[in-house]
């Protein structure tokens, strides 16, 4: 069983060798001298080699059902990503303060101009002026891709040229050191509005405002107060968003409230 | 050992479904958002993902969910891909990293026992790698390969039936290429006994 050269031991010890061509000329020359003259090396040498070559031509194999639904629903469906793991609470709250700050820059987009028209009118207004007050500024950049719900960007999409200018100004805006200051602002003068209307509103009309108002600044509180202890909590976010633009929203309402008759 | 022609039927790996567009044009229009485009790539590349991603986790459901994501994050990347090389390759490295990724993450969750098995031989877990087979049951290459260790089955599905270098391998796995040879050499000699039954 043995070749003058290689044993039989040998031969099994460098196979590995030898299949990979990792083995000098006369150490290959020695194993297939060997291989020749010894059946169950010869044979195993056969086999692999055989096995290599079935290996590389097996069949592909095929899922037992179509996968397309499934990859379709997930490429069209909106989703929302979360932040990075790691992420360090300050990039937290910055993010945080970014959303804030879209809802407060859409609102001041939005909102200023019918607020000026409500201040600067004789508040003889037939009827609500109907202006969403949700942020409608373009959502780009990546400081907001973590932070917004968003259908998954097509190639092309993420493969757009960088933010334009103005895109990469509103980005890099310090956010949420004016957002809330925003929503403030403009609650403020609608304040005003709404105070000067007061005479001429039904009392319990001026009841039912107040009321809401109420319930919805006790939402604002509530939510300020659980966002100082969970600062990246998304809900809380997006509950603080909402409350803030109710507010908005009722106040402008009751701005153009008709005269009591 | 029987021979290679009777051991595994020899096959055209990329067979696949007709397809309407040409694969180069349906790249660029995939990459441009065309749903279409890219549902045709997918039916082109399906089988081939299919296998690989099953030979890897020997597992045909879990990888029928990998194969999703594979196609799922290909639609996210396609942006990435250059045609410094053909799409099949690309998609091919991207089906082993997400494999692997999923491989990492579901051992988290899981019970050591697959990373612990590297020492064990063919058989030697019934029920997570296969059963034990009676003496004289015949084999064929992939159930030969539904039992072969994690570690071995890997390495031997990613060089001998996929064609990657054991440095490529290497890196892939975070091992050297001295222990992916060692691993592909056992798993080729653990096949061989179960395909010699």
């Amino acid at each position: 069983m043995t070749n003058p050269i290689v044993s039989c031991e040998l031969f099994a010890d460098r196979l590995a060798d030898y299949l990979e061509r990792d083995t000098d000329e006369s150490t290959r020359a020695g194993m297939e001298a060997h291989a020749l003259s010894c059946a169950d090396c010869g044979a195993l040498l056969a086999d692999l080699r055989a096995l290599h070559v079935s290996a590389a031509n097996l069949e592909p194999l095929v899922p037992s059902r179509d996968l397309w639904a499934g990859i379709a629903a997930r490429i069209e469906t909106p989703v929302m990503e979360l932040p990075a793991r790691g992420s360090t609470v300050a990039a937290r709250r910055n993010l945080r303060g970014v959303w804030i700050g879209l809802a407060a820059a859409g609102l001041v987009a939005i909102t200023a101009t019918v607020t000026h028209e409500l201040t600067k009118r004789t508040l003889v207004v037939a009827a609500p002026a109907r202006v969403a007050v949700q942020p409608v500024v373009p959502v780009t950049g990546p400081a907001l891709r973590d932070t917004v719900t968003s259908k998954i960007e097509t190639p092309a999409r993420r493969a757009a040229p960088a933010p334009t200018p103005e895109r990469a100004l509103a980005s890099n805006r310090p956010a949420q050191p004016t957002a809330l200051q925003t929503y403030d602002d403009e609650i403020a003068r609608l304040r005003v509005v709404v105070n000067r209307r007061r005479p001429q509103l039904d009392s319990a009309t001026v009841s039912v405002i107040e009321h809401n108002l109420k319930v919805i600044d006790d939402a604002i509180a509530q939510c300020k107060q659980a966002l100082k202890k969970d600062p990246a909590s998304r809900f809380l976010m997006e509950s603080l968003n909402d409350a803030m633009d109710n507010k908005v929203q009722l106040l402008r309402t009751a701005a153009v409230l008709p005269t009591k008759m | 050992m029987e021979n290679p022609g009777s051991m595994a039927a020899v096959a055209v790996f990329e067979a696949s479904p007709p397809h309407a567009g040409n694969g180069d044009s349906d790249v660029a229009r995939a990459a441009a958002g065309d749903r279409s485009a890219f549902e045709r790539l997918y039916r082109q590349h399906l089988n081939r993902v299919f296998s690989l991603c099953a030979r890897m986790v020997n597992d045909r459901a879990r990888a029928e969910e990998l194969t999703q994501d594979v196609f799922v994050r290909a639609w996210e990347k396609l942006h990435l891909f250059r045609a410094e090389s053909s799409f099949a390759t690309w998609l091919h490295r991207l089906t082993v990293n997400v494999v692997l990724n999923a491989r990492k993450s579901d051992s988290r969750q899981r019970t050591r026992f697959e990373e612990n098995d590297e020492d064990v031989g063919m058989d030697a877990l019934p029920g997570v790698v296969g059963m034990p087979l009676a003496p004289g049951d015949m084999l064929d290459l992939d159930d030969a390969l539904t039992r072969l260790p994690p570690g071995a089955r890997r390495v031997f599905v990613l060089h001998d039936v996929e064609g990657y270098k054991h440095e490529e391998i290497a890196e892939m796995l975070g091992v050297t290429s001295g222990a992916t040879k060692a691993q592909l050499h056992r798993a080729r000699l653990l096949l061989r006994e179960a395909l010699n039954r």
